[in-house]
This record gives structure tokens, C-alpha cells and sequence, in this order.
């Protein structure tokens, strides 16, 4: 037990040992580069975040660590402080201004007593051109028809503390005038509403931010693609089938579709189900004796509907006094059919009434074959005379042409 | 025909300091903050017609009531005092609403749905994915991304929408008509949002396949709400939870302000 314990003990001191070491010699573990890569606009400002510690709750100071900053091609990077182009505050690393030759990659390094690791973020300025819209737009979506909002995105380092803060909006490089009742920029937020979203309104966007350093002004610009979409139509689904009772043999396979008529709504979000004696199919009948058939989604024209069977194989006497229900539900609306199975009488009028039915018919058939051949028979008799007559008339004629 | 006097009046004044009573909106309002928080919510929806739950305001505003179904009476501490059962087109008199508080041998109504320490008995049966490889996307625009560790989401605002997490809709069934419960997971994985205690992180949590049923791991499970073009998420496990972002936070459980609670859902488009 004893050499247990001392095997422990030394085992631990032994992994602890190394990451100590790990540490004070500055073999940060390197966690990879961040997904994100940071564009910029030359001329204007860019901060860089810590990507590892960006989204701990609370100040970085409250960690004790310390974070420094180095660019990928020259190790010895140290900011200045924020009277030089580059400098940290509050773990981000702001370049003011950001120019063509600060592109690159940077590395954060986040270390304490005991822990220590690094993670790489990229930079890229581009000169301010059309062409360069494409790679710093960032994309927001606005549903046709409703009004909505564009947000003029990762300013947070520019607008703290400022509660007189004020974003110039344009559109297609042209200044959205306040006056627009169309387009209305929220004082004090970095919002931008939208009246009656249109398919004209989709393109670029700009937001500028006036940011003074030093006494030098700045402006940051955030450029936005606006994409406009067609929200996916949903519809209050309506049953159309089954019946509320369903006549069926003992014995036999039986299969009950429910139909649900959806209009120009989207099947996707449309759950169809069966239900017995409010269980689900799959928990009411586990042999499998009951089970639901495949879900079927298909058109006429342009109207949509789903069809889900529930299929018995076979029928018996317990499913007589079930309460089965089809059931349909999608954001909008949950509805419920009820439909019970009842037994096919066994007597039936058109099963006894078959062998007199079919007599008859011989009859009537017998009865018809002799009329027609009655009918027949003078029909015959007409002809023959008619014939006679003929001949008899053309033959003086035949005499004298013998003559 | 006799006023229905208002049998509540005596009620009024009687309720302890941890109960609170409300009258408004015609509708008996009941906080019982005891020790198991017992919900009696439930009994104040009309459930299609099975059953009302009779009002302070309405029993005395109104002189003529004519009941289809059942009546329910209720003390303030929300404890069901006697139902009663009336034929149709019966009109309540004094004698009537006398006769039920005095008859001992009626039954209380149970509660509908049992509070929320115990719903784990209501099944969720998978009936089909809804969504494929969609996206989330906040009020303030922002993507929903794996944060450096992989176990959480963060909300940032991306440039380029395909860096944003997928994620394939589960929806789920069940015998209670309840609202649309869903589950979210990040497509081609098998990690599925857990839902955590309030101003905790949702975690991604591994999965061997999507849960045909689920009973007990509730918190797997979403009631999807969808208003517009704003959509909700509530923890099954924790209804008074959504998911939620906040600047520089991780995506975590909220009630709502100062998070934003609310998602637009982005279709994946080629």
C-alpha cells in the first residue's frame, strides 16, 4: 500500500515538473490560428482581440495573465505605447493607422504561473477600392416585405464610453439622407432600420464611426452586403382525409392514409403523425403489427400536400375499440382528425342479392337471344321475297336479249 | 334569476404573505412560492373546451352564465377547492355555486402537466429533421461559431458566412399538445446543444446518434417558438430559459434582456 502511495506521488510530481518547466522557458502549447481573419481599410484603425481570451467572462486583468503581442516575421515585436502606430490596451493590439505593410500574421501569446499558450490571428489591409469591398463586406439577410435592421458591426472598441456617439449611413457610396423615411439610423445605436424591406434595397452598405487619437480624427468604416430573402411561406395545415370511421375485414391488411392539404406552404417544418389512444404508433404497437408508412410530399398544381398511412397488417378485433388519430403541427398551428376502425358486416344485401342477380341475367340473356333470333328469322323471310321479286322482274328482259 | 355572488370575496383578503393575487385580465393569478413550486398555470388555459377555470371579475361582472363544460373552483393559494360537472345551456344559480363549495365528496382536478421538477415522465418520440444545415443568426447579425476550445458557441459577426456552424433541426413529438420541441445539431457531427443552468454556457454535448426517444436528457430538447422572422429556443428542462447571445460572451442560457434571446434562421442557400 505504501509503495502505491509513493508510486502516486511520484508520478504526479513527475507530469507537474515539465509543464513548469514548459512555462518558464517559454514553450507556449500553440493552439493554431484563429478562424477569423481581420480586414482592414488603410488609414483607419484595426484592433486586434486575443482570440483565446476574448470570450472569458470578464476583465483579462481578473485572470492574472499576461499577454503579449508578436508579429509572425519579426519575433521581437513589442508595442510601443499609444502615442506609436502600435500599441496594446486592454490585451487587443490597435494599429492606428493601419497600413498595407501591417498585413500579416499575429501571434498572442496568454501566460500565468502555471499555463501558457498562443494562438495566431491574421490582418489584412486593403487599400480603400471597389474591388476590395467583396473580402471586408460582412453579409446580413432581410426578410422581403418586413422591416428590419442592418447593425454596423465590431465597433465596440470605438464606441465605448461614448454616448454621443453618431454613424453615417450610405448606401452605394451615397449618404442616406435622415430625412429618408425609408431608411432611419437609431441615435445612439449602431442600427440602421429599414421601412417595407424591398428587392432594391439589396447592395452595399457603408457605416462610418469618427474615432479621434491623439487629436488625429480617424473614421472607421464597416462595409455591409445586404441580401434580401423570401421568408418560406407557412401555412395553417388542413386535413383532408381519412374518414371518421373506416370499414375494414377482420383478418385483412388495412392501410388508412392522412392527407393534410398545406396550400402554398412549406412541407419541411410540417410534422404528420398517427396517434392511438393518444400514444404514439411506435410505443402503442412495439411487435409492429401497426406501424406508420413512409411520409409522402408531393404537388398538384402548385398546392402542396403530405400523406403519412398507417398500415395494419392485418386488422383484429382490439383495433375495433381504438381511438386513432391523425395528427399535424408546424409553427403556426396543431390540428388532430379522430377515425375509428369498424368491422365490414359480414351479411350484406349485395352478397345475397349476387345469385339471384345472376339468374336473372341468364334469364334476361335467354330471353333476349330468343327475341333477337324471332327478329331474325323475318328479317330473312324479307330478303328472300324481296329477291324473288328482283330476279323475276329482270327476266323478260334477259328473254330479249336472247331473242 | 338570482346575481352569482362572487364567491371569491371572502378569498380576497386571505392570502399569506408568499402568495400574491391577482384579478386581472379576468383571471386568477397564482404564485404559490413553495417549496416544490408547484405550477398550477396550467389550470387557467381553456384547453379547447375541457376545461375553465371561473375568474374573480367574471363571476361577479357576469349575472347570466351559461357553462358547456366543466367549472372549476379555486381558493387563492391556487389549491382546486371542488369541480362540478353542468349540462348544457344550465344556468348557474347562487344554490348551484353553494352546493359546490359545500359538497365534500368531489374529487380535486389534478394539475394538467405536473410541475417542472417532475415532467421527466413525458416522452419525446424523433419524428424527422426539419432543418438542414442551417444557420443562426442574432438580432445583431452575428454568426454562430465553435469558440477556440470547441465545446461552446460564440456569436461574431463574420464576413464570410460559410466560417458560421450548421446546424440540422430535429423535431420531436410528443402526447402533450405542447409546443414544437427540436433539437440542434452541428451538421455532419454528433454534438447536439445542451441546454445549462441560467448564465451558463450551452454546451456541446457528443452524442453516439440522434435520440429516437428522449425521456430523461431534457435538456437536449428546444421548444422552438417562431414569431415572424424571430425565432426562440426554450430549454424543456429549464422553460424559463432561452438560448441566448451577449457581446464578448459565450452562447449561454438567458430569460432575455440584456441577452438577445431571439434568432433569425438562415436556410442553407448554394
Amino acid at each position: 500500500m505504501f509503495f502505491m502511495y509513493l508510486l502516486i506521488v511520484g508520478v504526479s510530481a513527475f507530469t507537474i515538473q515539465p509543464e513548469e518547466r514548459t512555462v518558464a522557458s517559454g514553450n507556449c502549447q500553440f493552439r493554431g490560428k484563429h478562424f477569423k481573419t481581420i480586414f482592414g481599410v488603410e488609414g483607419e484603425p484595426a484592433v486586434l482581440r486575443c482570440p483565446q481570451v476574448r470570450y472569458w467572462l470578464g476583465a483579462s486583468a481578473s485572470f492574472h495573465v499576461n499577454m503579449t503581442w508578436r508579429k509572425n516575421d519579426s519575433a521581437g515585436m513589442a508595442p510601443g505605447g499609444e502615442e506609436t502606430q502600435v500599441w496594446v490596451k486592454d490585451g487587443a493590439l490597435w494599429i492606428v493607422p493601419a497600413l498595407q505593410g501591417n498585413s500579416g500574421t499575429y501571434i498572442c501569446t496568454v501566460r500565468n504561473a502555471s499555463y501558457c499558450d498562443e494562438m495566431s490571428i491574421e490582418l489584412r489591409v486593403f487599400k480603400k477600392t471597389e474591388a476590395s469591398l467583396t473580402f471586408i463586406s460582412y453579409p446580413q439577410i432581410l426578410i422581403l416585405s418586413t422591416s428590419g435592421s442592418l447593425v454596423c458591426p465590431e465597433l465596440s472598441e470605438f464606441t465605448r464610453n461614448k454616448t454621443d456617439m453618431k454613424i453615417h449611413w450610405y448606401k452605394d457610396s451615397v449618404l442616406l439622407d435622415q430625412a429618408n423615411e425609408k431608411f432611419l439610423s437609431v441615435q445612439g445605436t449602431t442600427r440602421l432600420l429599414i421601412n417595407n424591406v424591398s428587392v432594391e434595397d439589396e447592395g452595399y452598405y457603408s457605416c462610418v464611426v469618427a474615432f479621434a487619437h491623439n487629436g488625429t480624427p480617424y473614421n472607421v468604416t464597416r462595409n455591409i452586403k445586404l441580401r434580401i430573402d423570401k421568408k418560406e411561406e407557412e401555412t395553417v395545415p388542413v386535413i383532408i382525409s381519412p374518414h371518421q370511421t373506416i370499414l375494414a375485414s377482420l383478418g385483412s391488411r388495412l392501410t388508412i392514409p392522412c392527407k393534410v392539404f398545406l396550400g402554398a406552404g412549406t412541407c419541411s417544418t410540417t410534422l404528420l403523425w398517427w396517434m392511438a389512444n393518444n400514444t404514439n404508433i411506435k410505443s402503442a404497437y412495439q411487435e409492429g403489427r401497426v406501424t406508420e408508412g413512409q411520409r409522402l410530399e408531393y404537388s398538384e398544381n402548385n398546392e402542396n400536400y403530405i400523406e403519412v398511412p398507417l398500415i395494419f397488417n392485418p386488422v383484429i378485433r382490439e383495433d375495433l375499440n381504438v381511438d386513432f388519430k391523425c395528427v399535424v403541427r408546424n409553427t403556426l398551428s396543431f390540428q388532430m382528425l379522430h377515425t375509428t376502425v369498424k368491422e365490414a358486416s359480414t351479411f350484406s344485401w349485395e352478397i345475397a342479392l349476387a345469385p339471384l342477380s345472376l339468374v336473372l341475367l341468364v334469364l334476361g340473356g335467354i330471353w333476349m337471344h330468343r327475341r333477337y333470333k324471332h327478329r331474325t328469322g323475318k328479317t330473312y323471310g324479307l330478303t328472300a321475297l324481296k329477291t324473288g321479286h328482283q330476279d323475276f322482274r329482270f327476266y323478260p328482259s334477259n328473254i330479249k336479249e336472247i331473242k | 334569476m338570482a346575481k352569482v355572488p362572487d364567491v371569491f370575496e371572502d378569498l380576497k383578503n386571505c392570502y399569506s404573505e408568499n402568495e400574491e393575487y391577482s384579478s386581472d385580465a379576468d383571471q386568477l393569478s397564482l404564485n404559490q412560492k413553495s417549496f416544490y413550486d408547484a405550477s398550477y398555470d396550467t389550470l387557467h388555459e381553456d384547453h379547447g373546451g375541457k376545461l375553465r377555470s371561473l375568474g374573480t371579475s367574471e363571476a361577479s361582472k357576469m349575472s347570466q352564465l351559461t357553462f358547456k363544460e366543466s367549472v372549476v373552483v379555486l381558493a387563492a393559494n391556487g389549491k382546486v377547492l371542488k369541480k362540478r360537472r353542468l349540462s348544457f345551456d344550465q344556468f348557474i344559480t347562487s344554490e348551484d355555486l353553494e352546493a359546490i363549495v359545500n359538497d365534500a365528496e368531489e374529487e380535486p382536478i389534478q394539475p394538467r402537466l405536473a410541475p417542472n421538477n417532475f415532467q421527466s415522465s413525458i416522452k419525446y418520440s424523433f419524428n424527422k429533421v426539419i432543418k438542414k444545415q442551417c444557420t443562426l443568426s442574432d438580432t445583431s447579425s452575428q454568426g454562430l461559431i465553435r469558440d477556440t476550445s470547441g465545446q461552446y458557441l460564440m456569436a461574431a459577426a463574420l464576413q464570410d458566412t460559410n466560417q458560421a456552424v450548421k446546424f440540422d433541426m430535429g423535431a420531436y413529438i410528443t402526447d402533450e399538445d405542447s409546443l414544437l420541441p427540436v433539437t440542434l445539431r452541428i451538421s455532419e457531427t454528433r454534438l447536439f446543444l445542451s441546454a445549462q443552468n441560467k448564465d451558463e454556457p450551452v454546451l456541446l454535448k457528443e452524442m453516439p446518434e440522434t435520440p429516437k426517444a428522449i425521456q430523461d436528457e431534457t435538456n437536449l430538447l428546444f421548444f422552438w417558438e417562431s414569431h415572424g422572422t424571430k425565432n426562440y429556443f426554450k430549454s424543456v428542462a429549464q422553460p424559463k430559459l432561452f438560448i441566448a447571445t451577449k457581446q464578448d460572451q459565450l452562447v449561454h442560457m438567458a430569460t432575455g434582456l440584456p441577452s438577445n434571446t431571439d434568432f433569425q434562421i438562415l436556410e442553407n442557400k448554394p
